[in-house]
C-alpha cells in the first residue's frame, strides 16, 4: 500500500464522513394532504382538510430541540373592489372605492408554537408568511394609486375575509405525534373561492428556514354545480332560455297536477 | 340539510328556502298577489346578494304566473291585444332596467337602488292595503254594504293620440297609457324582481278603466313574458340567475299557493289582509333601518363582473 493510496483512502473517508454528517444535519420536511381535490357539489357546506407530515433526518447537532413548522395555505388570487360607506343625506351609501388585484382569496397560517418565537418578523416577511406580509404586498401594489387611505382598505379586506373565515392567522394548529410526525387541519368554508390552492410547509430551526415542501390543492365545482355554473358563464343566453323553460315547465306541471284534484 | 347554490356561491338550508317559497306562495295564493315583492326582500335578508335575489325571483315568477295565466286563459279572461300593447312597453322597460342594474353594479350602487325602490314601494303598498282593510273592517262592522269604489272620469286619457280598439275590454283608448304602464312594470321587474301586478292591476282598473274580469288574466299574461325576458336579460348581462335557488323557491311556492288559495276561500280575508299589510310595512321598516343605522362594517368587498 503506497502512501498515495493511503492518502486517497483517507480523503474518501473524510468525504464520506462529512457527507453523512451533512445529510444528518440537513433535516428535511415532507408532507401531504388527505385530499388534493375539494369537490364543490350540491351538498357542499365547507370542508376540513388535514395535512400530515414528517421531519426526516436526525438531531445531529446534539441539541434536543424539536424543529418548528409553519404551514401556509394560499388560495387563488382575485381582483377585489373594496367600497367604503359614508352617511350621505341620512343613509349609508357606498361612497369611495379602491380596487386591488392579486388578493389571495384564501389565506391560512398554522404553526406549532407562537409564530413570533419561530422566526423574526423580517424573515417571515421575506418568505411571504403571515397575513401581515399579504398586507404589505397589497400596500406595495397600491402604492401607485398614492391614496392616503389605502391602508384602511387593506385592513378592511383582511378584517372581512377573517370574519368570513377565509383568512385565518392563529398560533398553533399543528400537533406533533411523537418526535417527527405532525398533523394539522384547516377549514375551507362554504364560500371558499374556486381555483388552485398551494400549501407550503416550512421547517425552521433556530429561526432559520432549513427546508420547505409544497403541495397543491384544487377546489373545483363538480357535477350539477359545475354544469350550471359553466353554462351560466359560458353560454349565458342558452342558460337564460333554459331557466325560463324550466320555470314554464314547472308552472305547467303545477297547474296540471292541481287541476286533476 | 344544506344546499350549495352555484350562482349565489354559498350554501343555505334547503328547508329554509322551501319554507320561504311555501309561506310566500301561501300568501300569494290567498290574496291573489304576486309573491315577488315579499320574496326578494326575504332572500336579501337571508344573505343572498340583492342582484342574485332580483334575477332569480324574476325566474320564479315565470313559473307562478304561467300556472295562473293558464287558469285565466281557460276562462277567457285575457285581453291579448291589451296584453301585447302592455308587453311592448314592458320590453323597453326591462331592457333599460337590466342595463341600469349592470351600470349600477359597476358603480357599486345596485344594492342601494334596490333597497330604496323597496322602501318606496313596500311603504306605499303597505299603507294603501292597511287603509283599505281597516276601512272595510269598519264598514262591515257598521253594517254598511261593502262596495267597490267607482272610478272617476279621466278625460285627459281620451284626448291622447294613437287610439286603439280593445274588443275584449270594450275600450277605445290611446295606446300611450298602457305602453307607459308597461315600461314602468318592465323597469320594476328588472330592478326589483317583481311581476308588477300591484302597479298594473290598479292602473288597469282606475287609469285604463278595463273591466275587472279581464284585469287579472291580462296582467298575468303580460307578467309571464316580461319576467321571462328579464330572466334571460339578467342571465346574459349580469349572470345572476341561480337556477337551483329558483327551483327550490318554485317548489315551495307552488305548494304554498295551492294551500293558500283553498284557505282563502274558507277564511275571512279582511283581518288577514291587514296582517299582510303590517308584514309589508314591517319589511319596509327593516330595509329603512338597515339604510339609516350605521352598519357594523363600513367596508364591503365585491368581485368585478367576469372576475373568475
Amino acid at each position: 500500500m503506497t502512501a498515495r493510496t493511503i492518502l486517497a483512502g483517507l480523503a474518501l473517508t473524510i468525504i464520506v464522513w462529512t457527507t453523512m454528517a451533512n445529510i444528518a444535519l440537513a433535516q428535511k420536511i415532507e408532507a401531504d394532504l388527505t385530499t388534493h381535490a375539494i369537490r364543490v357539489e350540491t351538498d357542499f357546506s365547507g370542508e376540513k382538510v388535514a395535512l400530515f407530515g414528517a421531519v426526516t433526518g436526525g438531531d445531529v447537532d446534539g441539541s434536543n430541540m424539536r424543529p418548528d413548522i409553519i404551514i401556509v395555505v394560499r388560495g387563488p388570487k382575485e381582483t377585489i373592489n373594496v367600497r367604503r360607506k359614508r352617511r350621505i343625506a341620512g343613509i349609508w351609501i357606498n361612497a369611495d372605492g379602491l380596487t386591488f388585484k392579486d388578493v389571495p382569496g384564501y389565506y391560512t397560517t398554522l404553526t406549532n408554537r407562537p409564530i413570533s418565537e419561530i422566526a423574526s418578523f423580517f424573515t417571515l416577511g421575506e418568505l411571504g408568511i403571515g397575513v401581515s406580509s399579504v398586507k404589505s404586498g397589497l400596500f406595495i401594489a397600491s402604492a401607485k394609486e398614492s391614496r392616503i387611505d389605502s391602508v384602511d382598505y387593506i385592513e378592511a379586506i383582511v378584517r372581512i375575509l377573517k370574519r368570513d373565515k377565509l383568512y385565518r392567522e392563529a398560533d398553533g394548529g399543528i400537533t406533533f405525534i411523537g418526535r417527527h410526525l405532525f398533523r394539522a387541519e384547516f377549514e375551507l368554508p362554504a364560500t371558499v373561492p374556486i381555483g388552485d390552492y398551494e400549501a407550503d410547509v416550512y421547517l425552521f430551526r433556530n429561526e432559520k428556514l432549513i427546508s420547505q415542501y409544497t403541495t397543491g390543492l384544487a377546489v373545483e365545482k363538480q357535477g350539477v354545480e359545475q354544469w350550471i355554473y359553466s353554462l351560466a358563464h359560458e353560454q349565458p343566453f342558452l342558460y337564460g332560455i333554459l331557466s325560463v323553460l324550466a320555470a314554464m315547465a314547472a308552472g305547467l306541471a303545477a297547474s296540471a297536477i292541481f287541476r286533476k284534484k | 340539510m344544506q344546499i350549495y347554490l352555484p350562482i349565489a356561491e354559498q350554501s343555505l338550508n334547503v328547508f329554509l328556502l322551501l319554507g320561504m317559497g311555501g309561506v310566500v306562495g301561501f300568501l300569494s295564493g290567498m290574496f291573489g298577489v304576486g309573491g315577488g315583492f315579499l320574496m326578494t326582500p326575504l332572500l336579501i335578508f337571508s344573505g343572498i346578494p340583492p342582484i342574485v335575489a332580483v334575477a332569480t325571483e324574476a325566474n320564479q315568477i315565470v313559473a307562478s304566473s304561467v300556472s295562473g295565466s293558464i287558469a285565466q286563459w281557460r276562462r277567457n279572461n285575457v285581453d291579448v291585444k291589451m296584453g301585447l300593447v302592455l308587453l311592448s312597453g314592458g320590453v323597453v322597460g326591462s331592457v333599460c332596467g337590466v342595463q341600469l342594474v349592470k351600470v349600477l353594479r359597476e358603480l357599486g350602487q345596485v344594492d342601494l337602488v334596490i333597497s330604496l325602490s323597496y322602501v318606496l314601494f313596500l311603504g306605499i303598498i303597505g299603507t294603501l292595503m292597511l287603509i283599505e282593510s281597516v276601512r272595510t273592517v269598519l264598514k262591515s262592522r257598521s253594517g254598511q254594504a261593502v262596495s267597490a269604489r267607482r272610478p272617476g272620469q279621466h278625460n285627459w286619457i281620451h284626448k291622447l293620440p294613437l287610439k286603439m280598439r280593445f274588443k275584449r275590454s270594450k275600450l277605445y283608448i290611446s295606446a300611450i297609457p298602457p305602453i307607459l304602464v308597461g315600461v314602468l312594470v318592465g323597469l320594476l321587474a328588472a330592478i326589483m324582481g317583481v311581476g308588477g301586478g300591484f302597479i298594473m292591476v290598479p292602473a288597469m282598473i282606475y287609469l285604463l278603466r278595463m273591466p275587472t274580469s279581464v284585469v287579472i288574466g291580462t296582467s298575468l299574461f303580460q307578467i309571464v313574458f316580461v319576467t321571462s325576458l328579464v330572466t334571460i336579460l339578467h342571465a346574459t348581462q349580469n349572470q345572476t340567475v341561480d337556477a337551483v335557488l329558483a327551483l327550490l323557491l318554485m317548489t315551495g311556492g307552488v305548494i304554498g299557493a295551492q294551500i293558500g288559495a283553498q284557505a282563502g276561500q274558507k277564511l275571512k280575508g279582511e283581518q288577514l289582509r291587514a296582517l299582510l299589510a303590517l308584514m309589508v310595512l314591517g319589511m319596509c321598516i327593516k330595509i329603512c333601518f338597515d339604510l339609516i343605522v350605521e352598519p357594523s362594517e363600513l367596508f364591503s368587498l365585491a368581485k368585478p363582473l367576469g372576475g373568475h
